[in-house]
């Protein structure tokens, strides 16, 4: 255990050194402060060299002695106690008494407790408290108690005046004490030297303060004064006195000094430093003086120099060389010289630097690579600031070797500032601007992928993103943009339906000038799931006038059940005669296309105009709205009844009455040697009804053992037949003698019973209407066996099949269909539904279904015009316009060349397969369907079905992606690889946006393929 | 030949498919081909013009005084309120002095019957066998399916088959066997002005077509475009009616390239053409006849098509005006072959899927018969003269089957065209190929051209 001996020695002092000694010295050894080793030290000298510390060791005897003689400080007592070590066993005499307090710093001895006194009886062994618990050692006071009365601490006070003097040696000096004793009075003092009363020779003497120094230093300067009450010693002041020696001639060789260099040849103006050195054995002092040319300090003729650093004059003085020299202060006359040659010899080239580039200008996140040259060094090392800040940091860029790279976020200013500084002449430096702009941005992903129709928030992905970036879609439109990182932002889009199934973003960076990043191209869905994009294509296809981008989703989203229930409710569209058009069916003919490309009853006017293909009025005869309108409303109207309902209202209907002669068809007149028109009769069974040859249930022709079709009657029913469809005139009043109106084609057709022939007939399938009926007896009964006809339900299952979904359907398909045409008694709602929903019809829908090689029919030039602008989302061009290029095609609207219509139902291609659309399609025909696509691709079909390609723009730039979009737009995303090749070819290859856009659709319209329905 | 035409046609991928043969009948391919190298091949043209709607030549040719029957037996039936009146009939005398009237709206056509260049064939039909009205009546004979059926009567009429389905027209298969004549061609032999058709459709050839106006495929830009065009005709899809529809493009734009290029140095006719349908479609045929050269064609066969003949009612007024503008476009045409000095190369000749009852309907109309007489015209025409034998216009009579005077035919369509396909260049051998009923009848070759 360490002791400080500062406490150790403040304890004896308390005690009285003696008086421990004595005690410890006793008969009987009482004090086993055994196995300390303690250490003594001083409190601080004001002098700057303190005694060393004194140690103190406990003697085997039981005393303690110092290690160093000379222990004659005063201590302030109350800063000193002992901590010995708990449990240490303090063997005490009786009336020894011990003080204990815990040491804690600032603790006065003041506020400690007596522990105890043991008296004689019980003098022994004295235990020390253990330490607290807080570690704080108690200290350990020893208090003379038997001695004389000690004066109660502070009272008697004690001061010396001055406390510091110097002086020589060999001087007389007085010190002054000032003693107050509220004890007893008694103000009696002792004057001591380094302890020694009233001083001695060595230290110099005193004597009631009056000190004489001696003649000579002594060995421990300063030396220590002290005054002390006699009352009690304990009660001091100390004064310090330094003696000082008389100046005196240091012996020779006691002081070195030398110079470096001693030579030096340098430009006039140049700084340079000497190094000096010196010793002092004689007293230390190693203060130097410099002078050039002997004088101190240099002039400015031959330079001035202070602590070695010399500045040469600007010229050459007289005297060259220069002299410097350096003398020791304490001894002048020890010197040391150098010289200097002042020389005008050529300096040395200056460090030059070229730095390239000085000024750029920069997109964010990109770098410019400096490139330098230093002349006049091989260090071309430089040191970089960025607006200041060394090496730049990540808010104003950073250069690493030479390479500046731009923030990713615009600082303020945007211009930032480089400056480059040699490494080898650090006031050589190039400072270099930099005008920061922002990047170019890309996008190159999006999540969700695809985005479905409607209001998101969608999450982009690119690069070169900044807070500014603005997101266009492809119609310029900026999105509502949250920006999140350079890599990433949100958009808000709202997306409508399409066909194309493509939406298109574009980021766009401001100033200085605008900058786009290529266009990015995202797929995008239906949420509909209850019908396949391929499926709702398809059905739409087969059951309007083709897939526009609303249909189609809606029957993703709702499903077919729901579509059919709505369109089967929609009141049927109508048409109407247009005084404006009197001349001709044009107004018609502009109903139908408004009704066809905008109308909602899609369905209806489907199957109305599939059945306008075989029951037939045509413009040719009935070429103006009044007599047309009636037959098409019928169409229009019964297109989803009952089939005899339908025959029925054809039959009285004044279009047709007038287009096939049964207007004024009067019984035979034996006179006049006439018989009654046979036109309606006969085209009402072969065309409209049973057709002339025995059918199959399955539809098939029926042939006999020769393999010959059987004829389904012979030519005596005709002439029977004809006599049903006789004595009908038109609404209004008959002639009184002919019995026959003016021709009107408002109203339905009324009988003239005088003009009816009342004969019993034998009809089709040898039915006998008998003698006397009415006419419309004989018409009901007639249209009666017509539908009941075996015949009748194949015939007309064959024929819708065949206009709404494949010229080739297999014998089973048509006998479902025929099946349900029976089941409901020619219910047509009925039947579309059984043809729709037919597994054959359906089989398509599955995307990896091959169909097979006779699969499909062919768009009839009415089909492809109108599916192709209703695809495109063209508006509605006029009826005319399209009939005018129907029938360049080969189907002039409302004008079928004959009763036959446009096409037969047995019509066959080159290939020998039943085509029925392939009828019109003669080789010019074929030139005006791809003249057609020509006009509605690039002139809008002049101007009336004008189609912005703005969302194709976008996508020509990815060709992949453009091509899928046409194969979504016109193939409802089915298209084979080899046709998306060369369109994807034609995409990449056009010589213009524009031309590639309008090359590709051209060539998406007008291949085989779309023409082709499968 | 136009050899450059010919390359680019090659270049553009579309070759001779289709109108070349590449299979079948060498025998008589060899055959014809031995006869065209032996003879430097002549020009020769036949011109269909069909009557679409069943043309009741009842009115056409009227017999005003002949060995078997007069007037009367016409207006007997006819009326006087609905037939035509004597006196306005057009007169002709044919070679055994019999008198006949044309109808007044033929004028054009009366002085080509006078000199010697327009015959008539009367009552010709379809037929499956030789058969009278006896016959038919009774049952005893075969006879053509859906008679009276306009679609089946037009199919018959141009298949010359009448009792099973054919994929092929007599045209077409006239135009199979004469392919090596025409070797060095750019076009096919058969060339439609009206669209599809089954009398130019080959076993082996397909025809070309072509409306009264050339055709130019539009476009800016294009040649790219155009390009891709032809790599996805030239794909394989699978799908019959794909292809069919690839074939029928590919043939449209080369016939097209081909004849627009021979036509563009058309000069034209002196001869003034009727503006109407069928006077349009005889003007085009007339400029291909004038191009043949360069098209490198030595034998044509042309389909023109003129409708509106199927007159239930009011048959008087739209019959006038039917006569008139078939009257008029047959002339023009003929004087235009005067012109290009090929009259006599090119034979014109008519037909219909059936004539029309001799007696009228309660309307004002007829209704659909069967047998009916033919024009035939041009240099090739051997004597103005009634061809074959006149029906006896009588109900119930000799040639009624039908008791409205629809009569049996006297004169088999394929006897008609056996001898047409005869002066074509067909080889005795290979008509009955053509017309596959021919062997039934007895008369090869009816002697008018």
């Amino acid at each position: 255990m360490k002791l400080s001996m500062s406490r150790i020695v403040a304890w004896m002092v308390l005690l009285g050194l003696s008086q421990l000694l004595v005690s410890a010295s006793g008969a009987s050894p009482r004090a086993t402060l055994k196995g300390f080793e303690v250490t003594a030290g001083l409190p601080p000298s004001p002098w700057s060299d303190p005694e060393a510390d004194p140690t103190m060791a406990l003697n085997s005897d039981g005393t303690f002695g110092m290690d160093q003689g000379g222990l004659d400080a005063t201590f302030d007592d109350s800063l000193w106690a002992m901590p010995p070590d708990p449990g240490t066993d303090l063997s005490l005499s009786p009336g020894d008494g011990v003080e204990t307090t815990p040491l804690t710093p600032g603790n006065p001895l003041s506020t400690a407790s007596t522990l105890g006194v043991p008296d004689a009886a019980s003098a022994g062994a004295l235990l020390l408290p253990t330490p607290s618990s807080a570690g704080i050692i108690p200290a350990l006071i020893l208090v003379p108690i038997n001695g004389n009365p000690i004066p109660p601490r502070g009272s008697i006070t004690l001061s010396i005046s001055p406390t510091n003097a110097t002086f020589k040696t060999g001087t007389a000096f007085h010190f002054s004490s000032a003693i107050t004793n509220n004890f007893n009075g008694i103000t009696d003092v002792q004057w001591s030297v380094n302890g020694v009363v009233d001083g001695d020779s060595t230290n110099g003497l005193i004597h009631f303060g009056n000190y004489n120094a001696p003649n000579n230093l002594p060995p421990i300067n300063p030396i220590r004064i002290t005054v002390a009450s006699i009352q009690d010693p304990t009660v001091t002041a100390t004064a310090w006195v330094k003696l000082t020696n008389p100046p005196v001639v240091p012996p020779a060789g006691s002081i070195t000094i030398s110079i470096s260099p001693t030579n030096a040849s340098f430009l006039p103006g140049t700084a340079f430093h000497f190094d000096s050195a010196i010793t002092n054995s004689f007293n230390g002092i190693t203060d130097v003086q410099w002078s050039v040319n002997g004088v101190v300090e240099g002039d400015s003729t031959n330079g001035l120099i202070h602590f070695g650093n010399y500045n040469a004059p600007d010229s050459i003085p007289p005297t060259n060389p220069i002299r410097i020299t350096v003398a020791s202060i304490q001894d002048p006359k020890v010197v040391a010289t150098a010289w200097v040659t002042l020389t005008n010899l050529p300096p040395p080239p200056p460090v030059t630097m070229t730095l390239t580039p000085t000024s750029s200008t920069l997109k964010l996140g990109s770098s410019v690579q400096y490139s330098r040259v230093l002349n006049n060094t091989a260090n071309w090392g430089l040191t970089w600031t960025v607006n200041g800040i060394p090496g730049g940091n990540a808010s104003v860029g950073t250069v690493v070797s030479n390479l500046y790279t731009a923030p990713l976020v615009m600082p303020s200013p945007q211009v930032v500032t480089l400056v480059a500084t040699s490494q080898a002449d650090p006031t050589v430096s190039v400072t270099a601007t930099v005008n920061l702009q922002f990047p170019f941005p890309t996008l190159t992903a999006s999540a969700p992928n695809p985005i479905t129709f409607g209001k998101h928030n969608v999450l982009l992905t690119g690069t070169g993103l900044v807070p500014q970036t603005v997101v266009r879609d492809y119609l310029g439109t900026a999105l509502p943009t949250t920006w999140l990182s350079p890599t990433q932002l949100v958009v808000t889009v709202d997306l409508p339906p399409t066909l194309t199934r493509f939406t298109s973003f574009q980021a766009a960076n401001p100033n200085p000038y605008l900058t786009l990043s290529p266009w990015f191209n995202v797929p995008t869905t239906s949420d509909g799931t209850n019908m396949s994009f391929l499926a709702a294509g398809r059905l739409l296809e087969q059951a309007t006038w083709g897939p526009d981008a609303t249909n189609t989703h809606t029957l993703q989203k709702f499903g077919f059940g729901s579509w059919w229930s709505q369109q089967v409710a929609l009141p049927p569209s109508t048409y109407f005669h247009d005084t404006n058009y009197p001349y001709d069916l044009t107004a018609i003919q502009n109903q139908f296309a408004s009704n066809a490309l905008m109308g909602s009853d899609q369905l209806r006017q489907r199957v109305a105009f599939a059945l306008s293909g075989f029951i037939v009025v045509s413009g040719i005869k009935e070429g103006t709205g009044d007599k047309f309108a009636p037959y098409y409303n019928i169409l229009s109207k019964d297109a989803l009844g009952s089939y005899k309902t339908l025959l029925t209202d054809i039959a009285l209907c004044p279009s047709m009455a007038m287009y096939l002669d049964m207007a004024d068809n009067d019984k035979a007149d034996p006179i006049a040697g006439t018989v009654a028109n046979e036109n309606f009769a006969r085209e009402l069974l072969q065309l409209f009804s049973v057709g002339p040859v025995v059918l199959n249930s399955d539809g098939t022709i029926r042939t006999d053992s020769k393999g010959i079709q059987i004829p389904l009657y012979g030519p005596e029913v005709i002439p029977q037949m004809a006599k049903v469809f006789t004595g009908w005139t038109y609404s209004g009043t008959p002639d009184p003698v002919t019995g026959h109106s003016p021709k009107n084609f408002d109203g339905v057709m009324q009988a003239v019973e005088d003009n009816h022939d009342t004969t019993a007939k034998t009809i089709l399938g040898g039915v006998a209407l008998p003698a006397g009926q009415t006419a419309r007896q004989d018409l009901d009964a007639t249209i009666n066996a017509l539908v009941n006809h075996p015949n009748c339900a194949p015939f007309v299952a064959f024929r819708l099949i065949q206009h709404l979904v494949t010229g080739n359907p297999t014998p089973a398909y048509v006998q479902r269909v025929a099946t349900v045409f029976n089941q409901t008694k020619g219910d047509l709602s009925a039947v579309v539904l059984a043809i729709l929903t037919d597994a054959e019809a359906r089989q398509g829908d599955n995307p990896l279904y091959v169909p097979s090689t006779n699969a499909g029919h062919l768009r009839e030039p009415l089909l492809f015009t109108l599916a192709s602008i209703r695809a495109i989302g063209a508006p509605p061009p006029p009826g005319w316009l399209v009939s005018r290029w129907t029938a360049n095609m080969g189907q002039k609207l409302f004008y079928p060349a004959s009763v036959f219509g446009y096409y037969s139902p047995y019509y066959r291609t080159g290939a020998g397969l039943i085509a029925p659309e392939f009828q019109t399609l003669s080789q010019p025909g074929a030139l005006y369907r791809l003249n057609f696509v020509n006009s509605l691709i690039n002139t809008g079909m002049n101007g009336y079905a004008l189609v912005s390609y703005n969302n194709y723009i976008p996508l020509s730039y990815d060709p992949a992606a453009c091509t899928q979009a046409i194969a979504n737009q016109f193939f409802y995303g089915r298209m084979p690889s080899n046709i998306a090749a060369i369109i994807q070819a034609t995409v990449a290859g056009g010589p213009s946006i524009a031309a590639s856009i309008h090359n590709a659709l051209y060539l998406a319209l007008t291949s085989n393929y779309y023409q082709i329905l499968k | 030949m136009n050899t450059i035409s010919r390359r680019a046609l090659l270049q553009l991928g579309l070759g001779t498919l289709g109108y070349f043969s590449t299979s079948g009948r060498l025998g008589r391919i060899g055959q014809l081909a031995a006869q065209a190298t032996t003879t430097a091949p002549d020009y020769k043209a036949l011109v269909c013009v069909f009557l679409a709607g069943g043309n009741d030549a009842n009115n056409l040719i009227v017999p005003l005084q002949t060995l078997l029957q007069t007037y009367s037996a016409y207006s007997a039936v006819r009326g006087t309120g609905f037939g035509v009146d004597a006196n306005q009939l057009l007169p002709i005398v044919t070679r055994n002095g019999d008198q006949y009237g044309l109808h007044p709206q033929l004028s054009a056509l009366a002085p080509l019957y006078n000199q010697g260049d327009l015959a008539i064939v009367a009552n010709v039909g379809t037929l499956f066998q030789p058969s009278t009205a006896a016959q038919v009546i009774a049952g005893s004979v075969l006879v053509p399916l859906n008679l009276y059926s306009h679609s089946d009567q037009q199919s018959q009429w141009q298949s010359a088959q009448t009792r099973t389905p054919s994929a092929s027209g007599w045209g077409g298969r006239v135009a199979d066997l004469l392919q090596s004549i025409n070797s060095a061609a750019t076009i096919p032999a058969g060339i439609s002005l009206a669209g599809n058709n089954l009398f130019l459709n080959g076993n082996t050839t397909i025809s070309g077509q072509m409306g009264t106006q050339l055709l130019t495929v539009d476009g800016m830009d294009s040649s790219f475009r155009d390009a891709g065009q032809q790599k996805l005709l030239s794909l394989s899809s699978g799908l019959s009616l794909v292809q069919s529809a690839n074939l029928t493009s590919s043939q449209a734009i080369s016939f097209n390239t081909a004849v627009s290029a021979a036509l563009s140095n058309s000069t034209g006719f002196t001869t003034v053409f009727p503006n109407t349908i069928l006077g349009n479609q005889l003007f085009q045929v007339a400029q291909l006849i004038q191009g043949r050269a360069a098209l490198g064609v030595n034998r044509q066969i042309f389909y023109v098509n003129m409708g509106g003949f199927d007159l239930h009612s009011f048959q008087t007024s739209n019959e006038t005006v039917n006569f008139l503008q078939l009257g008029q476009a047959l002339a023009a045409f003929y004087s235009a072959m005067v012109e290009l000095g090929t009259n006599n190369n090119v034979v014109a000749f008519t037909e219909s899927e059936f004539g029309r009852t001799l007696q009228p309907n309660t309307t004002g109309g007829t209704d659909h018969a069967w047998g009916s007489h033919h024009l035939v015209l041009g240099g090739p025409v051997k004597a103005a003269d009634i061809y074959g034998t006149f029906p006896r216009l009588l109900l119930r009579g000799p040639d009624d089957s039908n008791g409205r005077g629809a009569w049996v035919p006297t004169t088999s369509l394929d006897q008609y065209g056996a001898t047409l396909a005869s002066w074509f260049g067909v080889p005795d051998a290979s008509l009955n190929t053509v017309f596959p009923n021919l062997p039934k009848f007895s008369v090869r070759n009816l002697g008018f051209v």
